[in-house]
């Protein structure tokens, strides 16, 4: 067997080891999407002969009042969250990197991030109920609080938002303590001998170097704000009158509850195409940096 | 090289044909041993007991202990000799997709629950359920299930499901509070809008309301029904619009309610057992396992400090009681249908009934007791057709696209988001879309 023969041979054989997991992403993947832009184009209530409509889900779907609510919402979470998420836990990192009781903090932040998504919306639904956190500001004299604050129309989202930030600061936290203390302190030092400090310090040196920790928390909060469904499902299920839904939740909501799947397939990929648009933008950018 | 390719061709075929002849292998096992099993009931004759193994799908009993889920299905065995598997899906999506992936196949649940409106209608114009009408007289009625309930269960007039569970909604109050500020059980709608003012005057909330987000439809109804029940019905056939002046005059009934205070502010249904239980506000109109709830879990007496009505007619009508009916099912391709059916026919005897209501706190018929005498009460209401009349609840009466813009629109309302003639024109509006007008 000749040598070009023999590395062909092993060329071939190397796809072998991989045909499962292309299988299982074929399959269960792939395959997913090309049915849901299928499915999209289709008017069906999961028992009926699918009726083929066109575009008409979409055209529904940018007339609806609830969708664009839910898209508005969206943009919210996605704003917010990539705002808060970097600045909340960078300020507490700073704090703590500079603490005597690092590990203690450390701790005491990182715990709702380990909980999940779910039991940490279940405790918030339970103390913003009406007997609970509410409450308290009736017994200070302000009874107009007592209330269910989950279920005042569109303040609920920034609450959940909150909640979010919340549950997601310990592990952003972590990173950027990670970061800070794997800086380099050479040019740190030479701000320093040049009079930098305080504000200016972290905003002309320290920030700077940590750049590329501050990018990979602002991609993870990008997608996660995106995707958001378990703690808002837990907390409001979208209400009142689905003004706390986002795409997602709609997503879900259209197929699942209302049974109406090809605009719950549309909603998916109208989804699906944001997140792909500002995903590539984002990694473009990060690499195009790199 | 040639020679490999061949042999790694021919083994993934062989694994392909194999995989798939383990696929057909399974299915066709599992149909023949199925359709055995049919063959050998049919030929039985109606003295000989049907055995067999059913399956039991179903959203409603995950919550409840295997011990307590155990005696249901002991009971139906020893009445009929069929095993009755039951299959709790812990979540409603899961359970429908489960069930539209399932119901054409043979290996389809003998008996299943679902949901009555619209969404029995969708089965029925399938074809994917069994036409249950012959059972009904015989079966179900005769043994103390009321009649009423039979609209909601049909189909062009036939019956194509029995009732899993009955759910009646009425007015559960604190007799305590009533007691202390010396009120009676209203007996007209004046009655009740005074006994709300005492209590409001008295500091105490008058009407508790829900935040789930389908449950704005609740006073809407209750109000609409109490003005004139066949306004209620004709709002939901596409008889009457929704802009229709009466229609439009009971909202300004709710919404000087509203105004009033005698409204909460909508809360989770654990915080409104609380204040009724604590006696910070005085009624809610909820479905009858509440009054199971309140005596369970706060330790209320029902008939001593928890008491129900039904709310009074506006203009001397009769009382109004709304009902839910969860449908119990037959798939019409499943291979179990004949010993489902047989399991239907002993369902609604005393003996079962007793057992399902111990575990569940349904009363399905009139031959049942519970140990809870506001449940007892609210039966009583129910089998009074002098005075009460029932009415399917609104969710599962009207078509179901005019009810989802509803009920997003009459929370809206509730929360004074939104006036009564938008609210109205809003629904109306799809209405128009979904009658054809």
């Amino acid at each position: 067997m000749t040598a070009a023969k023999k590395k062909k041979k092993y060329y071939w054989r190397d796809y072998l080891y991989i045909v499962p997991a292309v299988v299982m992403i074929g399959v269960f993947f792939i395959s997913s999407i090309f049915y849901t832009l299928h499915l999209s184009f289709f008017e069906w209530d999961g028992f009926s002969e699918k009726i083929f409509v066109g575009f008409q889900n979409y055209i529904n779907l940018f007339q609806d009042q609830n969708f664009l609510i839910s898209v508005m919402n969206t943009l919210i979470w996605v704003v917010l969250s990539m705002v808060t998420s970097v600045l909340v836990p960078l300020v507490i990192a700073i704090m703590i990197t500079r603490s005597s009781a690092i590990t203690l903090f450390k701790n005491v932040f990182y715990f709702p991030t380990a909980i999940s998504a779910t039991v940490g919306g279940m405790i918030m639904a339970t103390l913003l109920s009406t007997y609970g956190l509410p409450q308290i500001f009736a017994w200070l004299g302000h009874p107009e609080l007592a209330r269910d604050w989950l279920a005042i129309p569109y303040v609920n989202t920034f609450i959940m938002i909150l909640t979010g930030v919340w549950q997601g600061i310990g592990l952003n936290m972590l990173l950027f303590i990670s970061g800070i203390k794997n800086i380099d302190t050479a040019p740190i030092e030479a701000a320093q001998i040049e009079g930098a400090s305080g504000l200016k310090m972290y905003t002309k040196v320290i920030l700077p170097m940590l750049k590329p920790t501050i990018i990979v928390v602002l991609l993870m909060a990008l997608v996660n704000s995106f995707k958001v469904f378990d703690s808002i499902w837990v907390m409001t299920k979208g209400g009142p009158y689905r003004t706390s839904e986002t795409l997602a939740l709609t997503m879900y909501e259209e197929s699942f509850i209302y049974n109406r799947f090809g605009s719950g397939a549309a909603v998916a990929v109208v989804l699906t195409i944001v997140i792909l648009v500002v995903s590539y933008f984002n990694v473009r950018n990060t690499f195009k940096e790199d | 090289m040639k020679k490999m390719k061949k042999i790694v061709s021919a083994l993934l075929a062989g694994t392909m044909a194999a995989m798939m002849l383990v696929g057909c292998g399974q299915g066709s096992q599992t149909a023949g041993s199925d359709a055995n099993n049919a063959a050998q009931n049919s030929g039985n004759t109606e003295e000989t007991q049907l055995t067999g193994t059913i399956e039991f799908w179903n959203d409603k009993l995950q919550n409840t202990e295997q011990s307590e889920v155990d005696k249901i299905f002991d009971s139906i065995k020893n009445l009929t000799g069929i095993t009755v598997e039951p299959i709790a899906y812990p979540d409603t999506a899961a359970y429908q997709t489960a069930m539209q992936q399932s119901i054409r196949e043979d290996s389809a649940p003998g008996l299943f629950t679902w949901w009555s409106g619209p969404q029995l209608e969708t089965l029925v114009e399938n074809d994917l359920v069994e036409d249950l009408s012959d059972l009904w007289d015989d079966y179900v009625a005769a043994n103390g299930v009321s009649n009423d309930i039979k609209d909601a269960l049909s189909v062009d007039g036939k019956v194509y499901a029995v009732p899993y569970s009955i759910i009646y909604n009425t007015m559960i109050y604190n007799k305590d509070l009533f007691s202390q500020y010396n009120l009676e059980v209203p007996e007209t709608f004046d009655d009740f809008l005074n006994v709300c003012q005492t209590l409001k005057d008295n500091g105490i909330t008058p009407i508790l309301l829900k935040n789930d987000s389908w449950a704005g439809f609740i006073w809407f109804q209750a109000l609409i029904a109490s003005f004139e029940p066949q306004l209620y019905q004709d709002i939901c056939d596409g008889t009457k619009d929704y802009t229709d002046p009466d229609v439009v005059k009971v909202m300004g009934i709710w919404q000087d309610m509203l105004d009033k205070g005698y409204f909460s502010t909508p809360m989770t249904i654990q915080d409104m057992e609380k204040s009724l239980a604590s006696g910070s506000a005085a009624m809610m109109l909820e479905p009858n396992y509440e009054a199971g709830m309140l005596v369970k879990e706060y330790g209320m007496v029902a008939g001593e400090n928890l008491g129900t009505f039904v709310l009074p007619s506006m203009n001397g009508d009769k009382k109004i009681i709304f009902y839910e009916v969860s449908p119990l099912c037959v798939a019409k391709a499943s291979s179990q249908k004949d010993l489902a059916k047989e399991v239907l026919k002993k369902w609604f005897t005393k003996e079962n009934q007793t057992v399902l209501t111990e575990v569940t706190d349904n009363v399905n018929t009139s031959q049942v007791e519970t140990s809870n005498a506001c449940v007892n009460e609210i039966i009583s209401y129910t089998t009074d057709t002098d005075n009460y009349q029932m009415m399917l609840r609104y969710y599962e009466n009207t078509p179901e696209e005019i009810r989802d813009v509803a009920l997003n629109e009459l929370m809206k309302f509730e929360l004074g988001d939104a006036g009564a003639d938008q609210v109205l024109q809003t629904i109306q509006d799809k209405a128009d879309e979904v009658f054809g007008k």
